[in-house]
């Protein structure tokens, strides 16, 4: 006999409610209950970082989370992160620096990037530390050196604001 | 893949926790779920009730006790790592995390949860036993301590009964006698480690000891005291070198009689070797902070 957990979870700043079977992950919640088909599943392990996500702040793996846990917390996803008009610092940056092909890996590197930038830890980072910290998020098509020239971009004009 | 059903408790307090895991013998604890979520979801693990401690308040406190320091079962990775008490009370904790997974996992996974769960290959059993350390288990029936030496018992599997929960972690507190050196090798930074070694020197003249902790290279973490080279601690210096073919024979005979995978032997020398060059390296009497190398 399975549980079936009210969730209620503030998404992208709106709160959201969810009647869900207890297995249900966050990651599920937000693609199949809450239509936010930004985060990805990929792995459902952890590894390859598709489905990050940010919870009360902090960098989350979705698919390693579940809906009930996320009941009574705050949710931002890569929907969540967009302007409306244009794109953040971070998406401007893997635009310009071919940071992206299927797309499938992106809204998990936005985040974690963007996580980077806002902890105050990206601007002190060289390119061997950046490169470590992506470590945790996967891409099978760029070959990863776009996605590190965005993470020194966003480094540097984080440097740039500061002289 | 997704997980067999299970029902699901947030509990919100230890004893409602353990009386759930008295009430369900097929009961598991839900702490940071960076271990067990993968488990389920591959359904390498079934539970037919998942018990939450996530929302339990006071397993997140974080105190000194005399010269013991007091971690709550949920004290996240992430904490370890950049909580400068922490650091302070002993800076191998914060050292160590940084080789757990990556950012996302670290935020969430738990101390307490990674001891129970054990796994052969993971960092903080191995701190546990390196530093002598011990855990709290409450149930129904009262509460213990185990000893890290007597907590790990195979691979993913401790002493902790099915209904009892773990909820402090106590380390004692580094000592200015004391150093230490940690070396792995995993193929990519946040790989599950293939071996690693935790080296401590105590250079005391009451209690002078060597002694090395392998984990990834058996079922257990393993903890063998260096008498030989416990004698001569006090000169263990920067001048020592791992390279030492006398450090290198008694490393090999310590693993050879230590019961590890003899197929890793080599490895896990190597790892040592290392780990007791920056243990070396470190004498915190002459420097101003404890530790070994970065």
């Amino acid at each position: 006999m399975e549980t079936t957990i009210n969730v209620q979870v503030r998404v992208n700043g709106a709160a959201r409610t969810a009647a869900v079977p207890a297995r249900t992950s966050l990651a599920d919640l937000l693609r199949d209950h809450l239509a936010l088909t930004g985060t990805h599943v990929g792995c459902e392990q952890g590894v390859c970082g598709s489905c990050t996500v940010f919870v009360n702040g902090v960098s989350t793996r979705s698919c390693l989370f579940l809906a009930a846990q996320a009941d009574g917390t705050e949710v931002v996803t890569v929907e969540g992160l967009t302007p409306v008009e244009g794109l953040s610092a971070v998406q401007q940056a893997m635009s310009d620096d071919h940071a992206l092909q299927c797309g499938f890996c992106t809204p998990g590197f936005v985040v974690t990037i963007t996580e980077m930038a806002a902890s105050g830890r990206l601007i002190a980072m060289d390119e061997h530390a950046i490169r470590e910290e992506l470590g945790g998020n996967l891409c099978r098509c760029t070959g990863y050196q776009g996605l590190v020239a965005a993470a020194l971009h966003v480094r540097d004009e984080l440097r740039g604001e500061l002289s | 893949m997704k997980p067999a059903p299970f029902t699901y408790v947030a509990a919100r307090t230890v004893d409602e926790a353990v009386r759930l895991l008295a009430d369900n013998d097929d009961a598991k604890v839900l702490a940071g779920g960076q271990s067990l979520l993968p488990l389920l979801n591959l359904r390498m693990a079934r539970c037919e009730a998942l018990v939450d401690i996530g929302r339990i308040a006071v397993l997140t406190d974080v105190k000194v006790t005399g010269d013991v320091l007091c971690l709550g079962a949920l004290v996240r990775h992430t904490r370890l790592e950049h909580d400068p008490d922490i650091r302070s009370a002993h800076a191998l904790l914060a050292h160590v995390v940084g080789h757990i997974g990556h950012r996302a996992i670290r935020n969430h996974g738990t101390i307490g949860g990674s001891i129970a769960h054990a796994d052969p290959s993971a960092e903080l059993p191995a701190t546990l036993l390196a530093l002598r350390g011990s855990v709290i288990a409450v149930s129904t029936s009262g509460r213990r301590e185990i000893h890290a030496d007597d907590l790990f018992v195979n691979h993913f599997q401790t002493s902790l009964a099915d209904n009892e929960l773990l909820t402090l972690v106590q380390i004692p507190l580094a000592r200015p006698t004391q150093s230490w050196g940690f070396y792995e090798y995993a193929p990519r930074s946040g790989d599950f480690a293939q071996a690693g070694a935790i080296v401590t020197i105590d250079r005391s003249e009451a209690a002078p000891q060597v002694a090395v902790t392998w984990f990834a290279t058996g079922a257990t973490p393993t903890r063998v005291v260096l008498d030989e080279l416990s004698a001569v601690a006090n000169q263990v210096s920067a001048g020592a070198s791992g390279a030492d073919p006398a450090v290198r024979k008694t490393l090999t005979d310590a693993y050879d009689r230590s019961g590890s995978d003899s197929g890793k032997q080599m490895l896990a020398v190597t790892v040592a070797t290392r780990a007791f060059q920056r243990a070396a390296q470190s004498n915190p009497a002459v420097t101003s902070r404890t530790g070994g190398l970065n």
